[in-house]
């Protein structure tokens, strides 16, 4: 039983079309998961679930065992789970530094050095950073917080190639190094190989998909 | 990281829109301030206006009900009507001042009219004054001395003649008399030295020969000879319906010179007394127990409460203090219309940052509460500030105002109530010939202070209006559903 189960989920907006029709999953802990699957197949539908911003129509979704319901769903996005977004979303009044200490008690320049600022960056007005600076920004925050599950949807969307390969490394690398349970919405081949697991929505359903299957990211581009 | 370090960020990080904030709610809260500061003061103005004039009442004949008049058979068919009711003497003034507490002192009048003349017999040469656009000067040309007939005020204590006590004349030469003062007269300084007059001169008044030809009386035998004991100075504006009865030419003097002058006036007494009352606020209670008092029959006597000195300079004040009502009104509708309008744009602009304070964990409670507490933060610069603005724009727009409304304000002549006479000739309105004033004003300052109440209120209400503002604002943030966060995050 991995942090994170989706149990027969089921998910509708305005009773019309099942987005997900029945998704199972098995999350654990210092693993990077990559989900793959069409446009508008319903990866953000999925995360949003994960994360605890709306409720499945059908089916449950546990956190170490239990039914995130049952935590409370603020309780739940407040303590067990982090996001990162394509777009940073970083709060531009604040640095770096206070961005990442915006919900923690850590000392937020480790962590920052940790995901390759330099101490000046991490003082600099975010908005003068670059992408690549600014998603590491995003990681480190959501890293700093307690939630041992991390929800990225597509964090290397707005990235070049070389940036992405760097954010994708940085990812993995904490997932597996401090033990987090990384799950990110991906389009991009190069992130998507580098999942310890790939998994493939479709139809309303999701499938996993062996890692060293190259195809689970050209299939992405049809 | 607590709402509070977030909010003092954003507030020293966001400067331009924290200034523009701050000068917002420096212009609201100043003018706010300020209009209050100058209510404050218009009524404290009209408060010692009030206690500084005293109050005034004034007794007259109810001539106007017909069963105080007796119808006596005159010959065979005639008849002839008086009035039965109690004259208006000295005696019944005193009667009043000793039977009721609270009166100061009281002052009766009769005015008519009479010829001057210096003691070498030769009438006063009498002052110019613009003709009111009266067609009385044309009606009473050819009527003999007629026009050197001046405005003769019979009075027992000219201290409390209404003209003196209400400002509109001041005495600058000599003294005042009472009825004690036999055959003194108070006439205008400019009369005087146009006459080659000062105090301690006498002059003769008196009856229009025109008017003693008609009637049937010697003039030359209604000679009687005045020292001038005060000469006064007009402060106010005047007019008459003749400039021979100008104030400038008016001359006061005790009722039995008048009588003496006019014996045609027979054995009437006095026209009204007027009563002085230190506090206005106890007026109406006095009043009440003059009518009450055991030797006076209340029917006699038509008593009105004479607030016309006091109106004069209420009215401007009571103006200013309704119009600075609508507009601390008219401030505080508009800016909280603006406050509500600029927060909401700025709220709106900060639904993303909304929604990634949410999706980090923090609640909506908290997000608004770090709103509010930027805006907060401004505001106490804002207003503190304000105490200090305010107290310079309260005092220059607080003159303004009050030099702007006295001046538009028409004050209803305090001189009208005076007196008028039962005597006067048929074209003429009995009140023709006595001046009436346009109304000095001896209001010319107010003072405005900001004090610590209309801070300490000042603070609470901006405060109250602040927290609704930034409550409607945060309406969108408020309304936020979790699951939109993703998709409009991404
Ligand atoms: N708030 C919503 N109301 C109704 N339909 C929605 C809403 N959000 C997304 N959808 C629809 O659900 C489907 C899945 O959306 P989404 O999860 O964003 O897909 P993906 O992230 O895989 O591109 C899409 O067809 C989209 O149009
Ligand atoms: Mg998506």
């Amino acid at each position: 039983m991995g942090i994170m189960e989706i149990k027969g989920v089921r998910y509708t907006y305005d009773n019309k079309r099942n987005i997900l029709k029945s998704v199972h999953a098995d999350f654990e802990a210092g693993n990077m998961y990559a989900i793959v699957g069409p446009s508008g197949c319903g990866k953000t539908t999925l995360l949003s679930l994960l994360g605890g911003l709306d409720s499945p129509t059908g089916g449950q979704i546990l956190f170490d065992g239990q039914d995130i319901e049952k935590i409370g769903l603020a309780a739940h996005r407040k303590n067990d789970v982090a996001f990162i977004f394509q777009s940073y979303n970083l709060i531009d009044y604040l640095t770096p530094q206070e961005n990442v200490a915006l919900t923690s008690k850590l000392p937020p320049l480790p962590i920052l050095e940790r995901v390759g600022l330099t101490k000046e960056e991490a003082k600099r007005n975010v908005l003068k950073l670059s992408g690549g600076q600014q998603q590491r920004v995003a990681i480190a925050r959501a890293l700093a917080s307690d939630a041992s599950v991390i929800l990225a949807d597509e964090p290397t969307g707005n990235l070049d190639e070389d940036t992405a390969i760097e954010i994708t490394n940085i990812l993995k690398e904490c997932a597996h190094q401090m033990n987090k349970c990384m799950i990110i919405v991906t389009h991009s081949n190069e992130l998507a190989k580098q999942a310890d697991m790939i998994l493939k929505l479709r139809k309303g359903e999701l499938q996993i998909v062996d890692a060293s299957d190259s195809n689970a990211g050209k299939e992405q581009k049809n | 990281m607590n709402l509070f370090h977030r909010a003092f960020l954003y507030v020293t990080r966001k400067i331009t829109k924290s200034f523009t904030l701050f000068l917002i709610l420096l212009v609201i809260s100043t003018l706010v301030l300020s209009g209050v500061a100058i209510k404050d003061a218009t009524g404290t103005a009209a408060l010692n206006v009030r206690q500084a004039l005293g109050g005034v009442f004034t007794l007259q004949q109810n001539t106007d009900d017909p069963s105080k008049w007796v119808s006596t058979p005159v010959g065979n068919t005639g008849s002839q009507s008086y009035y039965d009711g109690e004259p208006l003497t000295v005696e019944l003034a005193e009667r009043i001042m000793a039977g009721t507490t609270g009166i100061s002192g009281y002052n009766a009048t009769y005015t008519n009219y009479t010829v001057p003349l210096n003691t070498d017999g030769k009438i006063l040469e009498l002052l110019e004054s613009e003709d009111n656009g009266s067609s009385l000067g044309s009606l009473i040309a050819g009527s003999g001395d007629f026009n050197s007939t001046v405005s003769t005020i019979a009075a027992t204590n000219t201290a409390y003649d209404s003209y003196f006590a209400g400002g509109y004349i001041e005495l600058v030469e000599g003294k005042h008399f009472t009825t004690m003062d036999k055959n003194s007269a108070i006439m205008s300084s400019e009369l005087a030295q146009h006459n080659g007059l000062s105090v301690g001169d006498k002059i003769t008044l008196r009856m229009s020969e025109y008017k003693a030809s008609m009637m049937g009386i010697d003039a030359s035998k209604t000679k009687v000879e005045v020292t001038i004991v005060g000469l006064f100075r007009s402060t106010a504006k005047s007019t008459t319906s003749l400039s021979n009865w100008s104030m400038d030419n008016s001359i006061f003097t005790t009722l039995e010179v008048v009588k003496t002058a006019r014996p045609d006036m027979g054995d009437e007494s006095f026209e009204r007394i007027q009563f002085y009352v230190n506090d206005p606020g106890e007026i109406d209670n006095i009043v009440k127990n003059v009518k009450k008092l055991p030797d006076l029959d209340p029917t006699d006597f038509i008593v009105s409460i004479d607030s016309s000195n006091v109106d004069a300079v209420m009215e401007p004040l009571a103006n200013m203090n309704r119009l600075i009502s609508i507009l601390i009104l008219l401030v505080l509708v508009v800016g909280a219309a603006i406050l509500c309008l600029v927060l909401s744009i700025r709220m709106k602009e900060r639904v993303h940052e909304s929604g990634v304070q949410l999706a980090l964990g923090i609640s909506k409670k908290n997000i608004v509460a770090q709103y509010l507490t930027e805006v907060l933060i401004i505001a106490v610069f804002a207003f503190s500030l304000s105490t200090f603005t305010s107290g310079f724009v309260a005092k220059t727009a607080g003159h303004q105002l009050l030099d702007n409304t006295i001046a538009d304000s028409v004050q209803s002549p305090a001189a009208k109530s005076l007196g008028t006479s039962m005597d006067g000739e048929t074209f003429l309105g009995s009140s023709d010939f006595v001046p009436e004033f346009e109304g000095s004003n001896p209001l010319t300052k107010i003072e405005v202070e900001i004090e610590p109440v209309m801070v300490a209120g000042m603070f609470s209400i901006g405060f109250l209006m602040i927290c609704a503002a930034v409550m409607l604002a945060a309406a969108p943030v408020l309304r936020m559903k979790p699951r939109e966060i993703l998709s409009k995050m991404s």
